[in-house]
């Protein structure tokens, strides 16, 4: 049975110049253990998914339109109250953010801070959870870490608070860590190191991970499936090999396209043309179409659906699920 | 027939309406429009300061003209305000008692502008040591009830109604510096600032064009919430009979007495009280109107 | 943090002697005083008035006297009273004034805060609305226009306190609420604003996801970083409440230093005037110090400086 499943989401925004449709109908699900990517470019609704499912939206001028999230087959995290959120996000669900700068409560003590799932969850009293925490930190590579326990926030450099970020999320051992662009804001040479870390966590206690991120390199080295996401919505779900080998969406082939250092030297970079699309403006069709170089005219009608086209992979190209085209 | 929207090169992308820019103050005054508390007070006031700066055109006798068989009477066609124990019409009294504090208001709050304004651009602008000598002064001054100094002054050097506002403004001038500095320090590590230096352009065009239009918003917002704290001083200092003195009117004068008598005669308290109270309450709402329509970061959307 | 406080005591030392010998001079220069032609003076307060500032005496000599009268806390003898010294008149008042501030301060944090917190959890509801509607009103209605008022509701039409003097308990709720209801409307924007700030960064939403309940956000996670701005103005308050209690003092007849200060300044007792001015001068000076301490200790990141 699946730790997390996520069917129909919609998290819309009900703003001044419209209606944001961040997330529209997302749908996929997670088993324990598993390490799933979400990739996607900003404003892609793959940060909105995670705050939906941790009820971090703000409401308002957000609003979970509808949908559901099942955890551990049990409670619909969309729909529980927040007593019953309150139980498992900390506990069972952690995050941890893109911003360790100002992810941390700069008036509290690193110690108050990490412990502190632990204390609200009835864990363990406060002596015991000193104890975790100052072994959490030591876990996640802190030097010193029985002097610097007792610091504040900004006496740490970014790179040891995401670590610090980290051991807080993963204190209490939840079966699913929720990771947003944790290697985003930070320096190139930590990036690797956190990645590294986060790898050996996940080995260790064996929890489902969902890993967030712009970045088609760090899921190619971390997880086993990978969601692409576009415009709020999922376009293509793949085991993570299979989503770069044999890509079955045009979205993910201009991603995968412009990479780089993928590209032959000495030629003008490769960029997808156009713009993405305006989220408060109803899109019928396939939202990537006015920027797809196989768009024709039935994809700009709906229905646009994520459909199977191979075992565990699917698309939602009406070309490719109609065998119109192969990428 | 392969007419995609994606032939098309990313310049021929068309936006569907004309998109037409705002100006920083085109945007502002938008903003403050829509605000309809700030625009009433906006209104009320400059009504308000209209009558008062006519008032010995208006008003229907002179502010010391006692009528001394009509002392302390109530509300009544002739003395629409009533009088006081000495005869005098309350509501000339009060139009005079507005002009007085309009001018408090004005005078003071120009000497408190421009004392604050020159003193927190020069320390902003020349930075290091004279800076942090200039700022520490402030603190210091900052912490010591410069009310008491105003009564001070008044108490020993007389009561001359121009040396009030002198110094009333000389309190008041203290934030204003203190603003002024931050935002030219800020400002001048701004990159646009680096920009047009790398531009070469001379330093008197950065200064007047670049930094000043920059500084404006946040100079008019305190400016304007300036007024109503210099009108408080010089009631509470006329209340205690430091500031206006008779026979001049003025309206702190004026709840004085109408305390002093305000069994017998509560009108007396009422008129001033709720006038100036509502003068007070529009300028605090249009100085926070205009603050939230020029600060660019306090979009509500 | 003992280097800090150490710091600041040093700092005391020339703003009180500038105000000191400013003092000094004013007392020669203002018309009416003992050194002018005027000698409107009741001759036994003439000769204390001589003895203290040694009028025959070089005028370095003088200065020196008076100075040094200062550091052991004379404060002279007053203008007016001819058997009182200023020192006598400030201690019998001061505690009166005491007394009024610490009710208004208690009744300024109490409304304030609770009213600020409440509507910044509540945002943008009649909560937050009305409550900051009604601080809007607290702070433009000023308290000589306020106790009147209060006094002509609750004293004369309602009767159920007396209009003016300090002798039952129930003579200090009048007062009170007028000197601290300023400060509550001020006390209660700022907690609110400063709730607000905090409430929308991202460390409270890593609160959240870790399961935390509203009430531990607000007291453990917001509260130290919200009411930085309300402890910040705590400094200016004091000196509010200080000249507040001069108007409050006057309109309820409460014999507090306050009112002796107003008298004082009328009647030109110019001996009276300037004591009371270094007096509040040390009193501010010690209770900013007090309030910089405690703005330190609730943010950490100034500790470092």
């Amino acid at each position: 049975m699946p730790l997390l499943t996520v069917n129909n989401l919609r998290t819309y925004f009900h703003t001044r110049n419209g209606v944001v449709r961040a997330a529209d109908d997302v749908s996929f699900e997670i088993e324990q253990g598993e390490t799933l990517g979400i990739v996607g470019e900003s404003g892609s609704g793959k940060s909105v998914t995670c705050y939906s499912l941790m009820g971090l939206v703000p409401q308002p001028p957000g609003k979970i339109e509808s949908g559901s999230a099942i955890f551990d087959g049990k409670t619909d995290l969309l729909k529980c109250s927040m007593n019953e959120l309150n139980h498992i996000r900390g506990k069972r669900i952690a995050m941890v953010f893109q911003d360790p700068m100002t992810s941390l409560n700069p008036y509290m003590r690193i110690e108050d801070q990490l412990i502190e799932p632990l204390l609200i969850h009835g864990i363990c009293g406060r002596a015991e959870a000193v104890k975790r925490g100052l072994h959490a930190l030591e876990e996640v590579g802190v030097p010193d870490a029985a002097k610097r326990i007792r610091s504040y926030p900004h006496e740490f450099s970014g790179g040891m608070r995401q670590r610090v970020m980290i051991a807080m999320a993963l204190i209490t051992k939840p079966e699913l860590l929720i990771a947003d662009e944790p290697t985003t804001a930070v320096d190139v040479t930590v990036q690797a190191q956190i990645l590294e870390l986060i790898k050996k966590m996940q080995n260790e206690l064996g929890m489902a991970v969902i890993w967030v991120t712009h970045d088609l390199g760090v899921v190619a080295g971390f997880c086993r499936r990978t969601l692409v996401m576009y415009a709020g919505r999922i376009v293509e779900s793949a085991p993570t090999e299979q989503l770069f080998h044999r890509t079955k969406h045009p979205y993910t082939r201009a991603l995968q396209q412009s990479i780089p250092a993928l590209q032959p030297k000495g030629t003008e970079l490769y960029t997808i043309p156009g713009a993405p699309p305006d989220l408060s403006k109803r899109i019928d069709g396939c939202a990537f179409a006015p920027r797809c170089e196989f768009a024709r005219e039935k994809c700009g009608k709906p229905p646009i659906e994520l459909k199977t086209v191979e075992p565990g992979h699917a698309t939602a190209c009406v070309r490719v699920q109609s065998n119109e085209i192969s990428l | 027939m392969q007419d995609t929207l994606a032939n098309q090169a990313p310049n021929d992308i068309q936006f569907s309406e004309a998109e037409v820019g705002t100006s920083l103050w085109r945007d502002a005054w938008h903003r403050l429009q829509k605000n309809k508390m700030a625009v009433a007070s906006a209104v009320i006031i400059a009504a308000l300061s209209l009558v008062s700066a006519f008032a010995p055109w208006i008003a229907p006798y002179s502010y010391e003209e006692q009528n001394l068989e009509l002392r302390a009477v109530s509300p009544r066609p002739g003395h629409w305000l009533g009088t006081d124990a000495l005869g005098r019409d309350q509501l000339t009294r009060l139009l005079y008692g507005g002009r007085v504090s309009l001018m408090v208001g004005i005078v003071a709050t120009g000497v408190a502008l421009l004392i604050g304004v020159t003193y927190g651009a020069v320390s902003g602008f020349f930075g290091g040591k004279t800076d942090i000598v200039m700022m520490r002064t402030v603190d210091i001054i900052y912490a010591l009830p410069f009310t008491i100094f105003v009564i001070l002054l008044m108490v020993f050097f007389g009561r001359d109604i121009r040396l009030l506002f002198v110094a009333i403004g000389a309190v008041e001038w203290l934030t204003m510096a203190r603003i002024v500095r931050g935002q030219v320090q800020s400002l001048k590590k701004q990159e646009f600032i680096e920009a047009a230096r790398a531009l070469g352009l001379p330093r008197w065009r950065i200064i007047f064009l670049h930094m000043i239009p920059n500084i404006l918003g946040p100079i008019i917002v305190y400016a304007t919430l300036t007024v109503p704290s210099v009108m408080l001083l010089e009631a509470f200092l006329s209340f205690l009979g430091l500031g206006v003195q008779p026979p001049m009117s003025s309206w702190g004068l004026m709840i004085k007495d109408g305390a002093d008598r305000m069994e017998e005669c509560p009108w007396l308290l009422v008129a001033p009280g709720v006038t100036l109270a509502a003068t007070l309450f529009c300028l605090n709402f249009l100085g926070d109107g205009l603050r939230d329509a020029l600060d660019v970061r306090a979009s509500k959307d | 943090m003992f280097r800090f406080i150490a710091r600041r005591f040093l700092e005391m030392i020339p703003v009180l002697f500038v105000i000191a010998t400013l003092t000094f001079f004013m007392v020669r220069l203002a018309p009416g005083g003992p050194f002018t032609a005027e000698k409107s003076i009741p001759p036994e307060i003439q000769k204390k008035l001589e003895a203290f500032y040694g009028l025959n005496k070089p005028l370095y000599q003088q200065y020196l006297d008076y100075m040094g009268n200062l550091l052991k806390g004379d404060l002279g003898p007053s203008f007016k009273y001819a058997t009182w010294s200023v020192n006598e008149l400030i201690w019998s008042a001061f505690p009166v004034s005491l007394e009024l501030g610490c009710y208004a301060l208690a009744i300024a944090m109490l409304l304030g805060l609770s009213a600020g917190i409440i509507a910044s959890l509540r945002q943008n509801t009649a909560m937050d609305h009305i409550p900051m509607s009604l601080a809007m009103i607290g702070i433009c209605v000023p308290t000589f226009v306020l106790g009147p008022l209060l006094i002509l509701v609750f004293g004369f039409a309602l009767g159920w306190v007396n209009v003016s003097g300090w002798d039952s308990a129930r003579d200090r709720i009048l007062p009170a609420l007028t000197l601290g209801t300023v400060y509550a409307a001020y006390i209660a924007r700022l907690a609110r604003g400063g709730m607000l700030e905090i409430l929308n960064q991202d460390f409270i939403r890593t609160a959240r996801s870790k399961g935390a309940s509203s009430a531990r956000i607000v007291f453990k996670h917001a509260l130290k970083g919200g009411l930085l701005p309300v402890v910040s103005f705590l400094g200016p308050a004091i000196a509010g409440l200080i000249t507040g209690s001069f108007v409050v003092e006057t309109i309820f007849q409460i014999p507090g230093l306050g009112r002796f200060f107003v008298t004082a300044a009328f009647n030109r007792d110019y001996t009276m005037v300037l004591g009371t001015v270094l007096f509040y001068a040390v009193l501010i000076i010690l209770l900013n110090l007090v309030v910089d301490v405690v703005q330190v200790w609730l943010n950490p990141k100034l500790r470092f400086e």
